[in-house]
């Protein structure tokens, strides 16, 4: 009996946990290829003989013979403006020169379904950038607070005086790069980072041993406090300030913003799973052979705790997901000649009449939350 | 014990509005030019018809706004950078200024050109290699409390936000009559889907694994991954107008904020509250049963059967009550979140409250509005926080213990 069990292990799970991969999978397929999916130009043509792939390289030589091999499925790119268009276009319908718009245009043209395909490249590139530096930072930073606690660093006058200093200096200096002065190159900048890191490290290492007086810094109870302060925040109304203000169509601005939002989940989440971790005694065996703290924490406390961070990692991606759908919805956020989900959502406002626009990408968007949202309900009650 | 937990709160309270405080301003002093010229254009004043007039009236402002100030209790700044910049009140001579000294050039240099300047001459052209050695070496200026950040928290703190720079009116005026709205919606919602999820429960957690049960759990989980807005959409395209056929809730959306009072547009409210109290019903009962699930394998649920409890008292008197007091601070946070969190409901249903003038000022770059609604947002979210926090300690007296 049990070796049948163990033969059928893989087919025994319920049914929405292979639809939830499933829609997944589509998902990041349609983000790698949906250049291929959906464009205008073809895939493989042969300009005067010479086999070109315009999806990739667009540029034909002026009076060249072009003859086109094979084309994309959807002959529009998101960005394609169907100029015979007046107001938004039906589902399965033809333009004037015969191409099908399967899921219609927007009010302006451009072709839903190429829109969606975009979507998806944006929801993995936003959502998935920012869910993998928070993830990277916030359980390092996590783990870190739970493995020294509040007694294992001390820190003398001297070391701190250098810390902070070193702290503040780093600060004036991205200032005084990008506000103050035009006077001061790249290179003169760079080094300038490095001599404030070096000095710093060098004056703490020295100070360290020379000094006789130390500190207890409590950074795990910092640490709780700074992300505490963070989470009883109003997020969404700092968000929507610091776009305004900075980062209108920014890429770089919305992905630090969300960061900011969602790496303190992961910090509780590291911390509490590595108090729990810390008990054990291959860590202490650990300790005692002389492994050194940052093995400890990367090669034998991090796989522990990986599992539950995971299922963390999925409940961020949704937060990302439904941020930067809230955001392309207000029309903030992503740069003015981007296409996606909310962006399209957005647009069903203006002409009531047009129920494609609000169907199709929201029920992507309400599949991709779900296929989420069941994962890590799946994985909770297996854990 | 108790004591020593409220007064820790209350420090952190303060020391969290004191934080966002300072970053509000920060942002906010990055706008202080656009917003005298806003307050120009709000006047009639035009830089092309009268410069004279329009220049006088902007340093009267500048000076008025004490924008010639300081930013904050001290500064760190290049060693070529005087502190005072900012006295210059002619818009046009302080940022030629700043272009030169952003160069590296010597400001008493510069102020010697300044004095001498006749009509039409580049200030550029005359300042050529005068540049400072090291010009980006830091130098510390301490400006005592005669800054812009202590005359800023003076004002908010008795309750002056400044002028909307929209409509001129003042911004705590405009706020007050928001927040009205929203404190509205915001309780009849947490009123609604407390009771209602209340109930839920009730009729679930005395047997987890009834077809019911798993039913509404699946259900839930479903709606859970709705987002909001597409929700309010999809309610707006469908059913405020005949278009398709079942247009229940019609004339939707308040367009008119005088006169009458908020009882008389109480019915355009079902719509929005139907969309928002729905989803927060399936979150709420699933984090509840989330917890109910391994409360059920406690010890304590045996006893309660040997003794022969019956299942539906077991659920309502001792499952429901142990799980209610992890999720105390998830519901207190839902209710700071629901303050916040309204914004898209607002502007999908056109209800005049906090997020829909946030909305707005953000469309019209109303900064005075835009700061005043963050701050008193801020202010509520941290309370609502930090009252989650004492109901948790106070309802779990094995915290206070420990």
């Amino acid at each position: 009996m049990k070796s049948r069990d163990t033969l059928r292990v893989g087919f025994q799970r319920p049914f929405g946990f292979y639809a939830s991969v499933f829609y997944l999978g589509m998902v990041l397929v349609m983000a790698i290829f949906g250049n291929m999916i959906a464009n205008d130009k073809p895939i493989i043509s042969t300009e005067d003989g010479v086999l070109r792939f315009p999806v990739f390289n667009s540029n034909y030589q002026p009076g060249s013979k072009v003859v086109e091999h094979v084309n994309p499925i959807i002959p529009f790119s998101y960005n394609t403006i169907d100029k015979n268009v007046t107001r938004s276009v039906a589902p399965l319908s033809r333009n004037q020169d015969g191409k099908l718009h399967i899921m219609g245009t927007d009010n302006i043209g451009r072709d839903v379904f190429a829109g969606i395909i975009r979507g998806a490249l944006i929801v993995i590139k936003i959502a998935g950038l920012s869910v993998f530096i928070s993830f990277v930072l916030g359980s390092f930073i996590g783990m870190c607070m739970a493995y020294y606690g509040n007694e294992s660093i001390k820190l003398g006058a001297l070391s701190l005086f250098f810390l902070l200093s070193g702290m503040v200096s780093w600060i004036y200096w991205w200032c005084n790069y990008f506000i103050f002065s035009s006077t001061i190159s790249g290179i003169k900048f760079g080094i300038g980072l490095l001599f404030i890191v070096f000095v710093t490290l060098f004056g703490i290492v020295v100070s360290l041993r020379v000094e006789k007086n130390k500190w207890n810094i409590p950074l795990d109870n910092l640490g709780m406090k700074i992300v505490e302060i963070i989470r009883s925040l109003p997020g969404f109304f700092f968000i929507l300030f610091t776009l305004i203000l900075f980062g209108q169509g920014s890429w770089f601005v919305m992905v630090f913003l969300l960061v900011f939002m969602v790496s303190p989940a992961f910090i509780r989440h590291a911390r509490a799973n590595t108090l729990a971790v810390i008990r054990e005694n291959y860590i202490e065996s650990g300790r005692a052979i002389g492994i050194t703290d940052l093995k400890l924490i990367l090669r034998h406390i991090f796989p522990n705790i990986l599992g539950d961070l995971g299922i963390i990692a999925l409940l961020a991606f949704i937060e990302c997901v439904m941020m930067e759908a809230a955001l392309s919805f207000l029309g903030l956020g992503l740069p003015v000649d981007e296409m996606s989900w909310g962006k399209i959502l957005a647009e069903s406002r203006s002409d009531i009449r047009s129920w494609w626009l609000v169907i199709f990408p929201g029920l992507c968007l309400f599949f991709l939350v779900w296929s989420l949202n069941y994962l890590v309900n799946y994985l909770r009650k297996k854990a | 014990m108790r004591g020593s937990l409220l007064l820790s709160r209350i420090t952190s309270f303060a020391f969290t509005v004191l934080l966002a405080s300072l970053v509000i301003f920060l942002f906010l002093s990055t706008t202080n030019e656009q917003r005298i010229e806003q307050v120009l254009v709000l006047n009639g004043q035009q830089e092309s018809v009268d410069y004279e007039k329009y220049l006088t009236e902007y340093e009267r402002l500048y000076r008025k706004n004490n924008f010639d100030k300081a930013l904050f209790f001290f500064s760190i700044l290049p060693k070529n950078y005087p502190s005072n910049v900012r006295e210059i009140t002619n818009p046009d001579v302080r940022n030629s200024v700043k272009k030169l000294l952003n160069k590296g050039y010597d400001y008493r240099d510069i102020k010697e050109t300044i004095n001498k300047l006749p009509d039409g001459v580049d200030l550029n052209s005359l300042m050529l290699n005068k540049q400072v050695e090291f010009s980006y070496f830091p130098k510390f200026y301490w400006h005592g409390f005669e800054n812009q950040y202590w005359y800023w928290i003076k004002d908010i703190s008795s309750g002056n936000f400044n002028l909307s720079s929209k409509d001129g009116l003042p911004v705590l005026e405009k706020i007050g009559k928001a927040m009205s709205w929203t404190l509205t919606f915001v309780t009849l919602n947490v009123i609604f889907s407390l009771v209602l999820s209340y109930f839920l429960l009730v009729s679930q957690l005395s047997n987890l694994n009834s077809w019911w049960s798993k039913i509404t759990d699946n259900i839930s989980l479903l709606l859970m991954s709705i987002p909001a807005f597409w929700l309010a959409t999809l309610a707006v395209i469908y059913l405020t107008n005949d278009y398709y056929g079942i247009g229940i809730f019609k004339g939707i959306g308040i367009w008119n904020n005088h006169g009458d009072s908020v009882f008389y547009y109480l019915p355009k409210l079902i719509l929005p509250l139907l969309v928002v109290v729905i989803l927060d019903i399936a979150v709420i009962t699933k984090i509840v049963k989330d917890v109910a699930i391994d409360e059920y394998k406690k010890p304590y649920i045996m006893t309660l059967r040997s003794k022969g409890v019956g299942n539906a008292i077991i659920g309502k008197q001792h499952i429901l009550k142990n799980s209610i007091i992890p999720t105390i601070t998830v519901i207190t946070g839902s209710v700071a979140h629901a303050l916040t969190g309204s914004l898209l409901i607002e502007v999908i249903f056109n209800i005049p409250g906090m997020g829909r003038l946030m909305y707005d000022s953000i469309l019209n770059h109303d900064f005075n509005t835009l700061t005043g609604i963050l701050f008193i947002s801020v202010v509520i979210t941290v309370f609502f926080y930090s009252l989650g926090d004492v109901l948790y300690r106070l309802a779990n007296p094995k915290i206070l213990i420990q």
